[in-house]
């Protein structure tokens, strides 16, 4: 079988791994190195795929033989379809060829399970070890973690990797036994909380000793299948904040499932659930940056996320008692609770009021979106609009949606993109 | 209405700068010489480039200004858009007494805002393509071992290119072209070098160094084959979103990607 075959086979396999941030790793060339991982807050995009997706990183997986039979995933023990399996020098030179013509920022590196956890961790580790020993490379490279794997290797492969990731694949431990019978959420969990460990420990340990090697230096992300089983959103938020709260994730993501295969113990979509995944996007950002918890935004009377509105604005209409805000005077904190005010937007609203008060007209110059934000907001005590009834502002802001929908068709703002990662540092 | 016409240059606007912050003349416009149309109103005073007062000048603005504000004022003059007034305007602004004592400065009015808004929003413009041509500019291996990127950036930004890409591929030759003003920049492995015009084509000649291997080896051609199988099998089609792709990626920045150039086999 020819690199092109093999390319194909590998990358169509992996393409189902939607983690694609080259940002948050620090790492600089090396004399007669090649490659450096992006020192900005935002990652490179260096293209997009024709499915809106962002192409930053080689993402293939070593092989797509498997050992385990998931009835999600594609590359199921049982799944008739053709296999390959790289060798490191085959992997090696891809990414070097690719990233001397800037095609890539790095490599994204995953694989099925060939005979053992520990026999697949062995040969991933080869590959990324030699790529930085003996082709001196420097850019980035995401590894995944196989389940399993014994600690002294994931210890090796965190010296090598930017960033590592454990994949929770489903969203509750029963759900994993249903569709994943080969892995339990130990194995999966266990990883991450060492992987967490060791991070914390390095981080200490590079304040005292300056060339400490880093450790996975752009954090730890997993990644979970949205609408494959009956989770509800508030179970995934839920499990999402503890992750960050607990493990110290950079990023969860998630992916909207796509029907691989016909179950008995699957649902039957047609189409992947890409708003319900654009909205738990959003949540996340909430739990992120915004200062919310899940259990504000959702509630276990109404566990799932509202399709026609984004959550911020849902919790805001659910909570008029703290509206109006007075732009003039609201703290930071508050100002990031009204639906149409931004991270940035906050900013420039706390250093510009310090020139004097701040108008409508300048609300919208600062980026504030006035569609959503003009029903919560006064500015020197007066409204634009004033509707304090629940019912009326949800209808006005949803006939702003359907206008906006019938001129512009159905189109999702969906993004997983490196430059949607405003935060790295390790 | 006195219109200050100078070459075009960064030396040259400096000059200009100069002559509009301390001549005392009222100055309307400022224009390039090749942009420049004589109007019936418009008296034009041709500035010639004087490096002493460019550099008087340039000292004066590092002095007085912070570096974001000396920074937005080079990258709107890269951005070729007729900003140079309003820079001019931008620098009086900033250097003025009443900014100095700070305090009770009054609100700032319409014009003012406007005039900081301009400056801005280009200069964002123009860093944000450069870290969009991070990502899309595309090296592909020719002569041997130098690789070649052409491109063609709406702002002229290849000076702001090289601390990248100086970074990322100190261990290889490369030459960054933009054909559309034609500037090139050669990295040789140890420097970084602006060249323009004519020079180029000597540039490339004498990489060559005896080693004619065609303008485009075999594994060259493999190697776009490669990253156009990549590029296609990565895509989810159950998720296929064109339009989505082409708001990220405008199709004016297709031209020389790899991913979409013909094979010619």
């Amino acid at each position: 079988m020819d690199l092109r075959e093999k390319l194909h086979i590998l990358a169509s396999a992996a393409k189902y791994d939607v983690s694609c941030a080259s940002s948050g790793s620090k790492r600089r060339n090396t004399p007669g190195g090649l490659g450096n991982a992006a020192r900005a807050a935002m990652g490179i995009c260096h293209s997009w795929s024709a499915d809106g997706r962002c192409i930053s990183l080689l993402k293939i997986l070593y092989t797509n033989y498997c050992v385990h039979n998931c009835a999600y995933c594609i590359n199921r023990r049982s799944n008739d379809l053709p296999r390959a399996a790289f060798t490191p020098e085959e992997v090696r030179e891809l990414t070097i060829k690719f990233y001397r013509r800037n095609y890539i920022e790095g490599l994204f590196l995953s694989s099925g399970v060939l005979k053992t956890a520990d026999y697949t961790m062995e040969l991933l580790i080869r590959t990324v070890k030699d790529l930085r020993q003996k082709d001196n490379f420097n850019g980035y490279i995401h590894l995944k973690v196989i389940p399993g794997a014994d600690p002294l290797l994931v210890r090796e492969a965190g010296f090598y990797a930017d960033r590592l990731s454990v994949n929770i694949e489903l969203p509750s431990e029963r759900s994993l036994k249903l569709l994943a019978p080969g892995k339990d959420r130990e194995a999966i969990l266990q990883p991450m909380t060492y992987i967490n460990e060791q991070i914390i420990a390095n981080q200490e340990e590079k304040k005292k000793f300056k060339w400490a090697k880093a450790f996975s230096p752009a954090g730890q992300s997993t990644q979970l299948i949205v609408g494959a089983t009956p989770e509800s959103d508030l179970q995934i938020l839920k499990l999402a904040e503890g992750l960050y709260k607990k493990m110290g994730l950079k990023r969860v993501y998630y992916s909207a499932f796509i029907p691989v295969a016909t179950s008995p113990l699957l649902p039957a979509v047609k189409a992947p659930p890409l708003r319900r995944e654009h909205r738990l996007y959003q949540a996340d950002w909430l739990l992120r940056f915004y200062g919310f918890r899940a259990d504000e935004l959702l509630e276990t009377k109404t566990p799932f996320l509202d399709e026609d509105l984004d959550p911020k604005t849902v919790w805001a209409l659910r909570n008029l008692e703290f509206f109006p805000v007075e732009v003039n005077r609201a703290s930071y904190r508050m100002l990031l609770r009204v639906p149409g005010i931004g991270e940035q937007s906050a900013r420039k609203i706390i250093s510009a009021r310090r020139w004097g008060t701040l108008g409508f007209s300048e609300l919208a110059k600062l980026g504030v979106v006035m569609k959503r934000a003009r029903f919560f907001i006064t500015c020197r005590g007066s409204f634009l609009e004033k509707l304090d009834n629940e019912e009326k502002i949800r209808a006005r802001l949803l006939a702003g949606l359907k206008k906006k929908e019938s001129l512009a068709g159905r189109q999702l703002p969906l993004d997983f993109g490196a430059a949607l990662e405003p935060y790295g540092g390790g | 209405m006195l219109t200050y016409v100078y070459d075009g240059s960064l030396e040259g606007l400096f000059t200009a700068l100069y002559e509009g912050l301390f001549s005392g003349e009222e100055v309307a416009e400022i224009t390039e010489d090749r942009r420049y149309t004589p109007t019936l109103f418009s008296t034009a005073k041709v500035i010639a480039t004087d490096p002493e007062k460019a550099r008087k000048l340039r000292r004066f603005l590092r002095k007085r200004l912070s570096r974001q504000a000396f920074q937005n004022l080079v990258y709107c003059y890269l951005s070729e858009s007729g900003m140079e007034k309003t820079i001019l305007s931008y620098i009086k602004l900033l250097v003025s007494p009443g900014r100095k004592t700070g305090g009770n400065s009054p609100a700032p009015t319409r014009d003012i805002m406007a005039t900081i808004d301009a400056i801005t929003e280009t200069a964002k413009k123009v860093a944000y393509e450069v870290h969009r041509f991070h990502g899309f500019l595309r090296f592909r291996r020719v002569y041997g071992d130098l690789y070649y990127a052409p491109i063609e950036p709406d702002h002229n930004i290849i000076a702001l290119l090289i601390p990248h890409f100086t970074a990322r591929y100190a261990g290889q030759k490369w030459f960054i072209h933009d054909r559309r003003r034609n500037l090139g920049a050669y990295y040789d492995g140890r420097e970084c070098r602006l060249v323009s015009g004519v020079e180029i084509n000597s540039q490339l000649a004498a990489s060559l160094q005896g080693e004619n291997t065609g303008i485009e080896d075999e594994e060259e051609m493999l190697c776009r084959e490669l990253w156009q199988e990549y590029f296609t099998s990565t895509t989810l089609e159950e998720r296929r979103n064109e339009k989505l792709q082409r708001q990220h990626m405008p199709a004016r920045y297709w031209k020389y990607l790899t991913e979409f150039e013909p094979v010619n086999r």
